[in-house]
């Protein structure tokens, strides 16, 4: 039995699974994707926001500007990128420039430091790349960039070398609680045969099940119980859903859809600074900002959705778009490397206001609904993981730190290409791996994807191989390193390479041999 | 400034090894440059390919059609290259295999040698120093991202290049409901693969209202096999969460934009993309080496020597070409040159070198005077050999290889070219204009070429000869600019 199961491993869901590891405490995250930061979390622009935007006094605002000056140590910790490049909000109209007074305002109020709106010929000092006619700029010099992906990914690394079961591929099928006042998490783990031998880390020591088919042909999974004291529900997208079928609060939570470019690397270094327009009635806009790895990102637009389908639009990309050359009219859409979107789960509205949910069930006791966390919910994601601890705590769960056992530190994959040619050298002499450049477009070597198939909790997928050391992120988007991927996938995991999954269960790489399969391995 | 930085180099430690002409691939184009450089006497030269065999993407072509015009034999990939690598190892050329170049820098200090930084399993990272550096790195696939495709991103949606690799190579088939879009080449060869090994290819669709591949790949692989093939249409959305479960497709208007109420859903579990390649120039953009924007490959004059002298490029990282044979005869051209420079040059700092070495005598010894030696002798190189022949692509023109020509051009020279349109019984014209009339209507200048042409297609690439009479009345017409355009009927 575990003391804490965690429901859905996003960024949230990562957070307050490290923050909970740093305690003598058992703790299972348990994610339905292949991967962690598949929600929200993967797809999204990748900013930590200086907390100028929600409204006083709401949770958004207190998590924001706390954990803003968390990040530093946390990202120093994890080893995670984190670039504070500032960011500027520009108004390109008069009657915009009431807006911008606003945010002014509004984050003076929520304790953001260090804004100031500066006129027009400043902006355009710091930012020769924004249209002409811009009248003034908000510049907030604490707002910062990460890699969501890679923040989530290492924060559940951290979680699980110090202790915590993390459970891929695995969908909360019922959430009941005993007359002990214990819950039994009903879970369907899926995987292929290969994939099942376990990948995730957790045997199938967690409850007992058998193996079935499930509905899908080639998917096996096991049904498996899982027990513990407290739930925290954590499910992005779905959190309304656990919630309900647990017998806790009924959310209606809205989907709200963001499609982005991403563009190359030679279009990173248009711009510095992360470049917003003044906000409007659905969120903050479409920004154009550089990324950690140098390219540079452009969007989200919003449009609320009924369901999680992640597809981008014709129309939609145009609006992005439109929007984008506004801000910076200088942008080449042809230096577009990938189009893609992302979900934010939107908070249902209580009292005519939207906010972040972090509270115990009213209803079901030990029951913690961390729902609707939309924007800034990465950049707020370190503090609300502590509310959650508060809440655990205040809640009669015992909370001992584990003092030095804790492992406060964790070191990144090494990235190749940003290291020093004495570096790289040395990593070459210890492991030759490191010296077979695998994907050209980022310069990834062997010795890094193996790294990634060797880590502390592993999604053994091509997406998730890209994810964590940059494999197929570039302008060829793995044309001539994904059946290099592939192969060592195969090889490191002893998988079928028919079994080598893009992402999710079923989104199998290969369907079948040649005629000639067979005379070609006997060769 | 020199002094100091040959002592960090020092420092560094790296591993260095000298070479007079450095390949970078080891497909059609670097085989071709490092054979022909050998042949005309070129030493110590070293291929450099980051793949772990020699041939590029020739080994993954097993289909036939290669060589028709070199050899005047149908060889398949495989032969073909092996006909190169066979020859390559009766020279004196090395190969570093499994090699990835990181950097070259094309100009260090004053000494006028070229630097690559390259690292692999074996040598760890090392830096080579050249003294002429050929590029020939190919090209890649335009991706999905590039079109901005809508819709899902789930597994099933491959480049042509890349599922010949899991078929040919690894023996995998990546689908059984096969969508082709775009009619490159290499995607029509793979609709008769994958048609071979069972699977069903649904449809071939191409945006433009013709073929860009070559019209006997539609012949041979499309009709032939009874595939339906359409022209103005595109995929306008990719459907399926997991695994690709179809594709909307919709006619596109002259403006190649999708034409709302043509939608129309085509089940499939594969798209399989064959639109368009691009050179691979990061190493020539970081080396400051001048790109032209419409093919995306370096400028080269017709010694296919780039803006930076003793940096040399050809084949598919030039320009994209649709038959090897064509990539090897521009490669043959490229190692040639190579070595006939490289000649000249020894010859020059040979007597560079006397003459530093006199006045160390005779002056003082600071090391200044070599280098201030070095860069008179720069200078003279550059008076010597200078790109001021422009040749510009104007109507129904899109691109012309060599963009330049020297003022030391001599004899033929083959111009190659693309147009931007299907053009029948119209007309290639060349003129040429001076500094004084540069702007002024195409056909006003001095006509060089004129010739009647049946049919020109952008998916073929043309070209043109300018014989050796006309180049030489270019030279005395004090020509700065050669224009290349279509006449139509």
């Amino acid at each position: 039995m575990f003391e804490v199961v965690i429901i859905g491993a996003g960024v949230v869901g990562a957070a307050i699974a490290r923050e909970l590891s740093r305690y003598r405490i058992s703790t299972c995250l348990i994610e339905r994707g292949s991967d962690v930061a598949m929600g929200a979390s993967k797809a999204n622009s990748g900013i930590v926001h200086a907390g100028y935007d929600p409204e006083p006094g709401s949770i958004m605002a207190k998590t924001n500007i706390q954990a803003n000056v968390l990040f530093e140590k946390l990202c120093e910790e994890l080893d995670v990128r984190l670039k504070k490049n500032g960011s500027l909000v520009i108004a390109l109209e008069d009657k915009e420039r009431e807006g911008l007074i606003e945010l002014y305002e509004r984050g003076k109020k929520n304790g953001s430091w260090g804004l100031h709106l500066i006129d027009a010929n400043e902006v355009k000092r710091l930012e020769p790349a924004v249209n002409e006619n811009v009248i003034e700029g908000l510049y907030a010099p604490n707002s910062a960039i990460v890699c969501p992906y890679e923040l989530t990914i290492a924060l559940a690394e951290n979680a699980v070398m110090n202790g915590v079961k993390i459970m891929l591929n695995t969908e909360v099928k019922g959430i009941s609680k005993d007359s002990n006042g214990i819950f039994k998490i009903e879970v369907l783990k899926r995987g292929t045969k290969g994939v099942l031998k376990d990948v995730s880390n957790v045997g199938s020591n967690v409850g007992d099940g058998e193996e079935e088919e499930s509905e899908e042909a080639k998917e096996i999974g096991k049904r498996l119980v899982i027990e513990s004291k407290y739930v925290i529900n954590a499910a992005g997208l779905n959190a309304g859903k656990i919630s309900a079928c647990a017998g806790a609060e009924k959310y209606e939570i809205k989907g709200r859809k963001g499609e982005y470019f991403l563009l190359d690397k030679y279009a990173g270094k248009i711009v510095k600074h992360t470049i917003f327009g003044v906000p409007g009635k659905m969120g903050k806009g479409v920004l154009v900002a550089p990324t950690v790895d140098g390219n540079l990102l452009v969007g989200p637009n919003a449009k609320d959705v009924e369901d999680d389908d992640v597809s981008t639009t014709y129309e939609g990309l145009e609006e992005v778009w439109s929007a984008g050359t506004k801000l910076v009219p200088s942008l080449e859409r042809k230096k577009t490397i990938t189009t893609f979107s992302g979900i934010r789960a939107m908070p249902p509205e209580r009292d005519g206001k939207r906010d972040f949910i972090v509270e115990m069930s009213k209803k079901l006791d030990g029951f913690i609904n961390v729902v609707g966390i939309c924007s800034p919910g990465l950049s707020a994601s370190p503090a609300i993981a502590l509310m959650v601890v508060k809440i655990l705590e205040d809640n009669g769960c015992k909370l001992s730190l584990k003092g030095s056992e804790f492992i406060e530190r964790r070191k990144s994959i090494p990235r190749f290409r940003e290291l020093s040619n004495e570096d790289r050298e040395a990593l070459i002499r210890k492991d030759t791996r490191y010296g077979r450049v695998i994907c050209r477009c980022e310069t990834v070597t062997e010795g890094e994807i193996v790294e990634a198939l060797h880590r502390p909790f592993v999604s053994g997928t091509i997406d998730g191989v890209k994810r964590r050391v940059r494999a197929g992120m570039g302008r060829c988007q793995g044309g001539f390193c994904s059946p290099k991927v592939l192969s060592i996938i195969s090889r490191e995991l002893s998988i079928s390479p028919l079994e080598v999954c893009k992402s999710g269960l079923g989104s199998n790489i290969l369907v079948g041999e040649t005629k000639s399969k067979g005379e070609m391995s006997e060769r | 400034m020199n002094e100091k930085r040959k002592m960090n180099e020092k420092k560094d430690g790296l591993r260095r090894y000298e070479y007079e002409i450095a390949v970078i691939g080891g497909g059609p184009a670097g085989l071709g440059a490092s054979l022909s450089a050998w042949k005309a006497g070129g030493k110590k030269i070293v291929i450099l390919e980051r793949g772990a065999e020699l041939g590029g993407i020739l080994p993954q072509c097993i289909h036939s059609g290669f060589g028709l015009h070199y050899f005047g034999e149908e060889l398949t990939g495989p032969e073909y290259a092996y006909r190169f690598i066979s020859e390559l190892k009766n020279t004196e050329v090395e190969v570093k295999l499994d090699t990835m170049v990181l950097e070259i820098s094309a100009e260090i200090s004053g000494d006028m040698r070229k630097r690559i930084l390259c690292v692999n399993a074996k040598d760890g990272i090392f830096e080579i120093d050249a003294r002429i550096i050929i590029l020939a790195m190919g090209c890649r696939e335009r991706t999905r991202g590039a079109l901005q495709i809508p819709g899902s991103r789930p597994a099933g949606v491959y480049t042509a290049g890349a599922t010949q690799r899991y078929v040919n190579i690894e023996g995998y088939l990546p689908g059984k409901k096969i969508f082709v879009l775009g009619s490159g080449d290499i995607g029509l060869i793979m609709a008769r693969r994958l048609t071979l090994e069972g699977a069903k290819v649904v449809m071939v669709c191409e945006i433009m209202p013709y073929s860009c591949g070559l019209n006997r790949n539609i012949v041979q692989c499309v009709e032939d096999f009874g595939i339906p093939l359409r022209f103005s249409h595109t995929v306008t959305k990719v459907h399926g969460r997991e695994r690709v479960e179809g594709v909307t497709i919709c006619r596109v208007d002259e403006k190649l934009k999708p034409i709302k109420g043509s939608e129309e859903y085509i089940e499939c579990d594969t798209l399989l993309l064959s639109v368009g390649l691009i050179p691979e120039n990061e190493l020539t953009r970081n080396a400051g080496i001048m790109i032209d924007e419409r093919t995306g490959g370096p400028v080269v004059n017709e010694n296919m020597e780039t803006s930076i002298k003793g940096v040399y490029a050809c084949g598919n990282v030039v320009h994209v070409h649709d038959l090897v044979d064509n990539v090897t005869k521009e490669s043959e051209r490229a190692g040639m040159n190579a070595a006939k420079a490289l000649f000249e040059k020894v010859e020059r700092e040979r007597e560079r070198i006397g003459n530093v070495e006199y006045r160390k005598d005779n002056k003082d010894k600071d090391k200044n005077v070599e280098y201030e030696g070095d860069r008179e002798g720069k200078d003279n190189e550059e008076k010597e050999d200078e790109n001021n022949i422009r040749l510009s692509a104007g109507k129904g023109v899109r691109y012309t290889v060599p963009q330049r020509l020297t003022n030391r051009v001599k004899g033929d020279v083959e111009v190659f070219f693309r147009v931007t349109e299907v053009f029948r019984d119209s007309k290639i014209v060349v003129d040429g204009v001076d500094g004084v009339d540069e702007g002024v209507d195409e056909g006003k200048g001095e006509v060089y070429v004129s010739q009647k042409r049946r049919v020109m297609n952008p998916g073929e690439m043309q070209s043109v000869v300018l014989k050796k009479e006309v180049i030489e009345d270019i030279l005395s017409d004090g020509v700065g600019e050669l224009r290349f355009f279509i006449e139509c009927k």
